[in-house]
């Protein structure tokens, strides 16, 4: 049972955090996101369990650590969620409208269609363009256009700190269909930066 | 014969970037690794689309955001997050 001592200590210090952490876990947040109330609320939650939670932290990490991965997994979940969403099966998001993508990048033989092909290298393409807001920009409505079983998938790739098997296991897919799904999002998401980034 | 030995060796560019991306999530067969070896040598465009699909990989992994949203001012959720968090004793 805490004493009062101890709880005025624990207000007191996330109080601190909330001040000296909440900008840099919500741009994560919107980063990760693309909503930004979505991200808000991801923030604060986060800190309400960081309330709740508490005595599991001990010092153990840094608190700017134990922080964001509190909030990774909220983020996870939120995307896992998005994925187990009924409005539209993922089967036929894969099977119609992947389907459909598959047409137009590539010919009865699976070669590209001559003017699908990827013709050079993006120049200049690297993780310091995300510097530009521009592009970070352009890449965020790039996601958007995704179907949401889709980019959930995606973000699930490296916000699950589980392995492929244990994240088709928890959304309730093969890992065939799963790295399915992700190569499509990865055609449609490369023409996208292609056509209003790189060319 | 010796045609359809080769032919074994080779995959249609459908085939290439699905291997590109299972790649990104599992290990490849060491005959799937070796077909796509030999695709990239022979498949300009392929080669780039992988060159690509790493690029987004970084992107959409990076932990690099704080020109997400760099005009916004936090200052009212961080006031909003107090006023939710439990009274001091």
């Amino acid at each position: 049972m805490e004493n009062k001592k101890d709880l005025q200590n624990k207000s007191a210090i996330i109080q601190s955090w909330v001040t000296e952490y909440t900008e840099v876990l919500f741009k994560w947040a919107w980063h990760k996101t693309s909503d930004e109330k979505l991200a808000e609320d991801l923030v604060q939650d986060t800190f309400l369990t960081a309330i709740e939670s508490f005595h599991t932290f001990q010092g153990k990490s840094q608190p700017k650590t134990w922080l964001f991965s509190i909030l990774r997994f909220k983020i996870a979940n939120h995307y896992r969620k998005c994925f187990k969403m009924p409005e539209v099966a993922w089967q036929d998001e894969l099977s119609g409208w992947g389907n459909e993508l598959i047409e137009n990048f590539f010919d009865e033989n699976g070669h590209w269609r001559r003017q699908e092909m990827p013709k050079e290298n993006w120049q200049g393409a690297d993780w310091h363009l995300l510097d530009n807001p521009e592009f970070s920009a352009i890449l965020q409505k790039c996601f958007k256009q995704l179907p949401k079983h889709w980019s959930s998938a995606l973000h699930l790739k490296y916000l699950d700190t589980k392995n492929c098997a244990d994240i088709c296991k928890e959304l309730g897919i093969s890992t065939t269909n799963y790295w399915q799904i992700l190569h499509r999002a990865k055609l449609q998401l490369r023409k996208c930066l292609d056509v209003h980034w790189f060319t | 014969m010796k045609r359809k030995w080769m032919n074994i060796w080779m995959i249609s560019c459908l085939k290439a970037t699905e291997l590109i991306e299972k790649k990104s999530v599992m290990p490849l067969s060491w005959i799937d690794k070796v077909k796509l070896k030999i695709h990239l040598r022979l498949c300009d465009p392929c080669l780039h689309y992988e060159q690509q699909s790493k690029a987004i990989d970084e992107w959409v992994n990076s932990d690099n955001s704080n020109n997400s949203s760099e005009n916004i001012d936090t200052t009212p959720l961080q006031e909003k997050i107090i006023q939710t968090l439990p009274p001091q004793q």
